[in-house]
């Protein structure tokens, strides 16, 4: 070895980087070096001080001097991270750059986090609006006006829920389950009575929805004129107007076309309801006494005091005790054939309907004062 | 050694673990402000500004590399930064004024004649050669983390090192063959 190699082995030595063969061969040359085994003493004895420098401490904790800045820090990024939210999620923080630093690293975990953050964001909205859909199941009102449109129901749900909904429960528990007994309702109204009964508690309970009311409408003493309270000026023409598919001259249906002028939100709300009604109302026409009371099959007299029900291939003539709690079966019919439609008469003298047997189509009419006075038929 | 899960936890949002993290590499972070700057002030300053770094950074970190060669760049980077600031036009003369005067205090702290003069050789170095001494002996860096540290070559970091002590070795010997220090 020559002496200015070693100068460099000397230094590597103190810092331990040498191996054992070149350890060997560094000592090897100081012993037969003197000037080479002089340096490296003086150089072993300033490490050995270098490894000896003072720990200093600092006289107070720098972390706790910091904290009050760390906490403006995670102020200014929370802020930053809503703002981020609500638009797209490319926000960069502010990079120190270090112009000694040869690559740059980026933050893209950070900025990982706030595309997810973001992301969440949008998916749990997007859930909870989900559920809130799906959740609210509007009453199958009866409405001869068509709306077909159930993507503007949708929207219009969702800001009549708002607007309605005096908490977020409440409405939609009573839909749920207004909705559940609708149909039942609606299959077979001759059921109509555990349907209102079930009904009547999400019915009280969510007093906001008037999807709940309608259902209570079939056995109400009903005039068309929207008597019953005044946030339930539709329901009575509504149900009024059920039994009109076959676009009977009512009054009802008149006043019906009339009514969802006067709603608004609730309208706007029930078109859903509408849209289902009016598809069922399609489907029943023309099948009766087999098929499934998907359809109204129930009618009230003009006056309320008369109701007639087509169940079983039966069709059954109440007359109204007390509204909405008790009725006496009047008239019990059994119908041959098919049921083509019925409806009252506008003085409410008598129900007339027809029946399709063979092929032939064949009316008849049932005065219900004379059925009520000549024979009581106990149900 | 600060343990990976402190840290993993620290960048995943634990705010407990970060500030942790921040405590355990405090002194390390502020000896080392200490020594490049020598000046107990200016080291608190930089320690603090290396501490929130650290802290609005934590993401930075990538794991392949030595967290406290990391930490280590970042107080020297904000000592670069703080010694051209408050320092920008350095003359023997006016360094060794405005030195005597701190020395005093920092004499009482430290001990040893040795020592002080050693403290004194090492602030005469050029900043590169003294940040090198620095992470070598206070920070028990090697070769290849200083390196790392300070984005150089092995090769110039070893250079560095070599000429650093090899300067050391004359200024403390006019030291004490009754040099400078007063």
């Amino acid at each position: 070895m020559i002496c200015p190699e070693v100068v460099e082995w000397m230094h590597r030595y103190v810092d331990h980087d040498l191996n054992e063969e070149e350890s060997l061969l560094l000592f090897g040359h100081l012993r037969h070096c003197e000037d080479c085994a002089e340096k490296f003493e003086l150089l072993q004895k300033l490490s050995a001080q270098l490894d000896e420098l003072p720990l200093v401490v600092p006289k107070y904790s720098i972390v706790d001097a910091i904290l009050p800045r760390l906490d403006a820090i995670d102020r200014e990024r929370q802020e930053e991270e809503s703002a981020a939210e609500e638009m797209s999620p490319v926000v960069s923080l502010p990079l120190e750059f270090d112009p000694n630093r040869r690559t740059q690293r980026k933050p893209s975990s950070r900025r990982g986090r706030l595309y997810k953050t973001g992301a969440l964001g949008t998916i749990a909205a997007a859930v909870i609006l989900g559920i809130f859909i799906t959740q609210y199941e509007p009453q199958t009102i009866p409405n001869a006006e068509m709306k077909s449109t159930n993507q503007s129901n949708s929207l219009s749900f969702t800001s009549s829920e708002t607007e309605s909904s005096s908490g977020d429960q409440a409405p939609y528990d009573g839909a749920t389950m207004d909705k559940v007994v609708t149909e039942d309702s609606v299959a077979d109204t001759g059921k109509g009575d555990n349907a209102l009964g079930g009904n009547d508690a999400p019915a009280e309970a969510s007093s906001p929805t008037e999807v709940s009311e309608p259902v209570q409408q079939p056995y109400k003493a009903d005039k068309e004129v929207p008597a019953v309270s005044g946030d339930k000026p539709k329901d009575s023409n509504r149900e009024a107007a059920t039994p009109s598919n076959s676009g009977d001259q009512k009054d009802s249906n008149q006043s019906l076309g009339a009514s969802p002028s006067t709603g608004n939100s609730e309208d706007v709300g029930l078109d859903p309801e509408q849209s289902i009604r009016s598809f069922l109302l399609e489907n029943d026409e023309g099948d009766v006494g087999t098929a499934p009371m998907a359809a109204t099959n129930h009618w009230t007299s003009p006056n309320g005091i008369f109701q007639t029900e087509l169940l079983d291939g039966h069709l059954y003539l109440y007359k109204v005790v007390t509204p909405e709690v008790e009725r006496t079966l009047i008239v019990d019919q059994s119908i041959e054939g098919n049921w083509v439609n019925g409806a009252w008469s506008p003085d409410s003298k008598s129900f007339s309907y027809e029946v399709e047997l063979n092929g032939e189509k064949t009316s008849y009419t049932i005065d219900p004062e004379k059925a009520a006075n000549t024979e009581t038929v106990t149900p | 050694m600060v343990e990976h899960g402190l840290i993993r936890a620290a960048q995943t949002g634990d705010r407990d673990a970060l500030i942790t993290l921040l405590r355990e590499i405090e002194n390390d972070v502020y000896k080392t402000a200490y020594y490049i700057l020598n000046n107990e002030q200016d080291a608190h300053d930089a320690a603090q500004e290396a501490l929130i770094r650290v802290y609005t950074k934590i993401n930075s970190y990538e794991e392949k590399a030595q967290f406290k060669t990391w930490v280590q760049r970042i107080v020297r980077n904000i000592c670069i930064d703080k010694f051209r600031r408050n320092k920008p036009t350095v003359s023997i003369d006016e360094h060794e004024l405005v030195f005597e005067g701190k020395e005093s205090v920092e004499r009482e702290v430290m001990s040893g004649y040795i020592a002080q003069d050693i403290r004194e050789a090492i602030e005469q170095l050029p900043e590169q050669h003294r940040t090198v001494i620095v992470l070598r002996y206070l920070q028990d860096l090697s070769y290849n983390e200083i390196a790392d540290c300070l984005d150089l070559p092995l090769n110039t970091v070893k250079s560095y090192l070599f000429r650093a002590r090899q300067q050391l070795q004359h200024l403390l010997q006019d030291y004490q063959k009754g040099g400078v220090s007063g």
